[in-house]
């Protein structure tokens, strides 16, 4: 069990309760005012870089806020498999405006809008996977991208320092002190501030930043004042580029390998929100995750269709249901609510794009540094061992260099460059294949596919007597092995009920010292390792839970996933030589 | 491969694999045997959570009409799923000289 789960009790309202409706739409407000500089000002930097017009920035902020509104709802009310069931607030995602400024420079709003629209179809691919890709697209991967991605916009943030209004006639060093107090703000506020502040951080230093901009004249407020309070945008539909030019094709890696990438952060919030969610102990439900991964591809997929940037998970929301014990459905809907109707409100976007460019700049800078440190968490979750520390090392440079051009540039042919100039592609890529060359390393795994059937017990026993063998195991640990596969096995039995049908594949493999067993069959209703964990002490023998109760004490590991079209039971086991080691004291210390 | 039988007495032995395979025949063995019975299992290799169940059944049904059943010459490795179970509080356990 998490620490977070150890902690839960402290929730007041968890994800099926009924809180007040006012108490929700405060709670769903509180988390778009966290949540909304994100989702303006991402796609306004990313337009604003590709030297866009003001309609076409107008266009993709309206479109941000009622996307990123109406999947929030989505993920808190689900639509089929498609949604979370839980309080996901959804924002345009930064990782997308290094690919997003090459793509609107190539061929604007029109090719953007596509190059998303396609890219998302692959999320629903990778979220109907899931179970597959999780082990392939692992965190170093994942970690490496992100600091790739973190790395190609920081520049960008640099630049915004120097945005001034076209008319400033004030002291030079203005825009410099105004970034030097913004950043101050946000970067003491997140070391010495409590949690509550720490998430309040970058807000209070956009407002106190702008206001500091303001007394030195780096602000324009004559748009706020002559925007509407409601009303639609006035530019139009940018429409999509269907024309499939080469241009798309090269810039399409980029943005399917962010949206995977995207997707296993939406993967990681998809279990994260159920641990602040749920009273008591449970192991997350990866059908969750997998309905906040299709929401997520959903949003990415009408976000192209409208002509936006695309939209992921914010974390904040999670953090802010941790911090406030509310978990409950009605604020994710509350709140995105609220955001739908901010999309219909031009002074809420003239406000935000009135920021001046120093503090927006800070603001993105702060972004981009919690990114990177994230992708660096990402990475050492993995291990940091020599392997993935090549896969991280080269796959980083690799995508430096060539975003950089600084690799052959002149030696590779135009449409070569295209795509290896985007330095996040490249590392990703690279990233990809080293880690698939790592995992050829790895201890072979033996494979069996048997008839959910007590007849097929003996073939699998057999099966894991050899394999076991041939790994090294001998004596007392090939009956517990055995045990293990049985007890196991039986359980996806009685699973199967009387469907003749019933396959399962039974995999197995050497991990360090231990054995895995992982058994790989359709979908079932309950969940062995919620079954284990829930185990009480004995009181009452009972022919009902023996197999539960070995498993739980003889074991080492139990993950059940559970996804819409497949179940992954994976246990492992020790030798007991390695066991009984382990209890014994440590001499030294005697 | 899985056997048991009667020997001497009220004695019952079992010898080899008591899985979820065998777990039938041993019931269907058992359940001919009233009062009290030991089940010597000195050439029993393996047991799992379907023989155990067998026992567990057994068990409670010669305890309920007063007799009960005893185990005996139980060796390390079967001592330990009993251990895992639970059932070394069960039953009347001899372990293996």
């Amino acid at each position: 069990m998490s620490e977070n789960q150890a902690e839960n009790s402290h929730i007041l309202y968890a994800v099926d309760d009924k809180p007040p409706h006012l108490l929700s739409a405060l709670l769903g407000f509180q988390v778009v005012a966290l949540i909304l500089s994100g989702i303006v000002l991402v796609p306004l930097i990313a337009l604003s870089a590709a030297g866009a017009d003001d309609g076409a920035k107008n266009w993709a902020v309206f479109g941000a806020l009622l996307i990123s509104g109406a999947i929030t709802i989505l993920q808190a009310k689900p639509i089929g498999p498609i949604g979370s069931g839980y309080v996901l607030f959804m924002g345009t995602s930064g990782a997308f405006i290094a690919v997003s400024i090459a793509a609107l420079k190539a061929g604007g709003l029109p090719l953007l809008s596509s190059l998303i629209v396609a890219s998302s179809l692959v999320q629903f691919l990778f979220a109907r996977r899931l179970g597959l890709f999780r082990k392939i697209i692992n965190p170093t991967v994942g970690g490496t991208v992100v600091t790739l991605i973190a790395i190609a916009v920081m520049p960008i943030a640099f630049n915004m320092f120097t945005h001034i209004p076209e008319d400033f006639a004030g002291p030079a060093a203005a825009p410099a002190w105004t970034a030097a107090v913004s950043l101050l703000i946000v970067v003491l506020l997140s070391i010495f501030g409590n949690n509550k502040l720490r998430l309040w951080g970058p807000v209070i230093a956009v407002v106190v930043g702008s206001v500091f901009a303001h007394f030195l004249g780096l602000t324009d407020l004559a748009p706020v004042g002559e925007a509407a309070l409601i009303g639609l945008p006035e530019a139009s539909w940018p429409g999509l580029d269907l024309s499939f030019s080469i241009t798309f094709w090269t810039m399409l890696p980029g943005f399917i390998i962010v949206t995977i990438i995207g997707a296993l952060e939406t993967y990681g919030d998809g279990i994260a929100i159920q641990e602040v969610s749920r009273r008591g102990s449970h192991p997350p439900d990866y059908k969750v995750v997998q309905g906040a991964v299709n929401a997520d591809g959903m949003g990415n997929l009408l976000s192209g269709l409208i002509g936006t940037l695309p939209n992921t998970t914010y974390s904040t929301s999670i953090s802010v249901a941790d911090l406030t014990g509310v978990s409950a459905r009605r604020v994710g809907i509350y709140g995105g609510i609220i955001l739908m109707l901010l999309a219909f409100s031009p002074k809420v976007s003239a406000l935000l794009q009135a920021i001046p460019g120093p503090v927006a700049g800070t603001f993105v800078f702060f972004l981009i540094v919690l990114l990177f440190v994230h992708g660096i968490r990402l990475i050492v979750s993995d291990g940091l061992s020599f392997d993935n520390g090549v896969i991280f090392g080269v796959s980083l440079w690799a995508g430096y260099g060539f975003q950089g051009q600084l690799v052959f540039h002149d030696m590779m042919p135009a449409v070569v460059n295209q795509l290896l100039d985007n330095g996040m592609t490249t590392g990703g890529i690279t990233a990809v294949i080293l880690s698939f060359l790592v995992s050829l390393k790895q201890s072979r795994s033996y494979r069996i596919r048997v008839s959910a059937d007590v007849a097929s017990l003996p073939e699998a026993v057999a099966f894991a007597r050899g394999r076991g063998e041939a790994l090294g195991w001998r004596g007392a640990d090939l009956p517990r092995l055995e045990l293990a596969l049985e007890e196991a096995f039986l359980y996806q039995v009685e699973k199967a009920g009387q469907d003749s049908d019933f396959q399962i594949q039974i995999m197995l493999r050497s991990v360090g010292e231990k054995l895995e067993l992982e058994f790989v069959s359709a979908p079932g209703a309950e969940n062995l390792e919620a079954l284990v964990a829930g185990m009480e002490p004995v009181t009452d023998f009972s022919e009902d839970d023996i197999r539960l109760r070995i498993l739980s004490n003889m074991v080492d590991e139990i993950s059940h996933q559970q996804f819409n079209n497949q179940d992954y039971l994976s246990i492992q086991i020790t030798p007991k030589d390695i066991l009984i080691a382990n209890q014994l004291p440590n001499l030294r210390d005697a | 491969m899985f056997d048991i039988s009667s020997e001497a007495g009220d004695s019952i032995s079992m010898s080899g694999r008591l899985d979820a395979s065998s777990a039938p025949e041993a019931q269907q063995f058992l359940d001919q045997h009233d009062g009290t019975c030991t089940i010597d299992m000195q050439e029993l290799e393996y047991i799992s959570s379907a023989g155990l169940g067998v026992l567990l059944k057994t068990h409670k049904r010669l305890t309920a009409a007063g007799g009960g059943l005893r185990l005996v010459n139980v060796n390390s490795h079967i001592s330990e799923i009993f251990g895992y179970s639970g059932f070394d509080k069960l039953f009347d356990i001899t372990p293996a000289g």
